[in-house]
């Protein structure tokens, strides 16, 4: 299941926000309950719905799978650039 | 009427003059001068009512119409005054003597001029701390005795988390350090990970979270009430196994509360125990 903040980055792609600051424009919150709601929305496009967040669940799992292959394809050229192991934790800070 | 005129009046016999019988309440008007004695010594002669003449009875309780104005020396006998006294002001009495009084409650008055009190005279109760002045006189403290020492870090809490808690990416959670090690009063409860002091003050608050190597933008969090934040930590860290941050927060001892939040940017898995101490709350109260 794809993280909450994730799927919404993707709603904001789709509205023409290409970044957003979890931070600032918007604030992610979790009670006891463990149930992830949007505590604070200050971007100019609507507040979505949890449905419409639910809806890209799908296109956020895909850009989580990406940003994980893209670490193992960016750790294999470094090993085969002739890196260390070591090294490249040490680049990547793992 | 009749009227009979006679220049003397003189006893038959002896030297007694006897008028009507004893007991009798004749009149006799205009009787103009008397003579030294009039009846036995145990009858007397009286004005009556009216003064319209005398009556000649046999003791004082004939005697009427008596005005105190005419006693004017001699001693009133403590027998003729009534065992409680008329409810008459007292302002006149002079010379009273604190010694005569021997019971009863003096009422609600002020001592405003009273002088000479002698605080040695004071030998039960205590003086309410009003009537200390605020600032001590400058005497030597030397003989001061059970002075109490400076007072008590309490409550304290030492919490830690007691396994593994995941928090989601880019959302500020709650996170309840479910164990302790000290938690005075049970100002914490591990189950809902509420802090609610039981002593008003200011306390520390330290919050430390780790478990694994992390990179990211990593923020602490103390929540007092529904939604006040206060940041213990909010910064970009890279290779960082525990984070800490504290701060000094104030709490009025009964209705104020709080809870700890974390943020991590990437998400992350903390985690602890016991002895390992990564995931841990730390509260102790400042003496002031």
């Amino acid at each position: 299941m794809a993280q909450y903040s994730t799927k919404i980055e993707e709603y904001c792609k789709s509205n023409n926000v290409n970044t957003v600051n979890f931070r600032s424009d918007v604030l992610l919150q979790s009670d006891r309950d463990e149930v992830v709601y949007i505590y604070e929305w200050n971007l100019d496009i609507p507040q979505p719905t949890s449905e419409q967040i639910e809806s890209y669940e799908t296109v956020a799992n895909q850009t989580e799978a990406n940003v994980v292959n893209a670490k193992a394809s960016g750790n294999t050229k470094l090993l085969d650039l002739g890196l260390t192991e070591e090294e490249v934790k040490a680049l990547i800070g793992i | 009427m009749s009227k009979l005129e006679v220049d003397k009046i003189t006893p038959q016999s002896g030297t007694t003059l006897t008028i009507g019988e004893a007991g009798d309440t004749t009149v006799v008007n205009g009787l103009g001068t008397l003579p030294a004695t009039i009846g036995s010594a145990a009858q007397v002669l009286s004005v009556n009512a009216g003064a319209t003449g005398l009556v000649y009875g046999t003791a004082a309780t004939d005697l009427s119409n008596l005005n105190a104005t005419n006693l004017t020396s001699g001693t009133v006998p403590d027998g003729r005054f009534p065992s409680v006294l008329p409810a008459a002001g007292g302002q006149n009495l002079t010379s009273l003597q604190p010694a005569a009084i021997v019971g009863g409650t003096f009422g609600a008055i002020n001592s405003a001029n009273l002088t000479n009190l002698n605080a040695t005279a004071l030998t039960s109760g205590t003086l309410p701390d009003g009537r200390f002045p605020s600032t001590l006189p400058a005497i030597s403290g030397a003989n001061l005795t059970n002075l109490p020492a400076g007072g008590d870090n309490t409550p304290i809490v030492l919490a830690y988390l007691n396994g593994a808690s995941t928090i989601p990416s880019n959302t500020a959670t709650t996170f309840i350090p479910n164990g302790t090690l000290v938690n005075t009063n049970t100002v914490y409860n591990t189950s809902t990970g509420v802090f609610t002091p039981n002593v008003a003050g200011y306390y520390r608050i330290r919050i430390q979270t780790g478990g694994a190597n992390y990179n990211g933008v990593v923020a602490l969090l103390v929540r007092v009430g529904t939604s006040t934040d206060y940041f213990l930590k909010d910064e970009s860290v890279s290779s960082c196994y525990v984070e800490n941050g504290e701060r000094i927060i104030y709490f009025n001892g009964s209705s104020n509360y709080a809870t700890f939040r974390c943020f991590f940017q990437n998400g992350r898995v903390i985690s602890g125990s016991s002895t390992t101490g990564n995931t841990i709350l730390q509260i102790f109260k400042i003496i002031t």
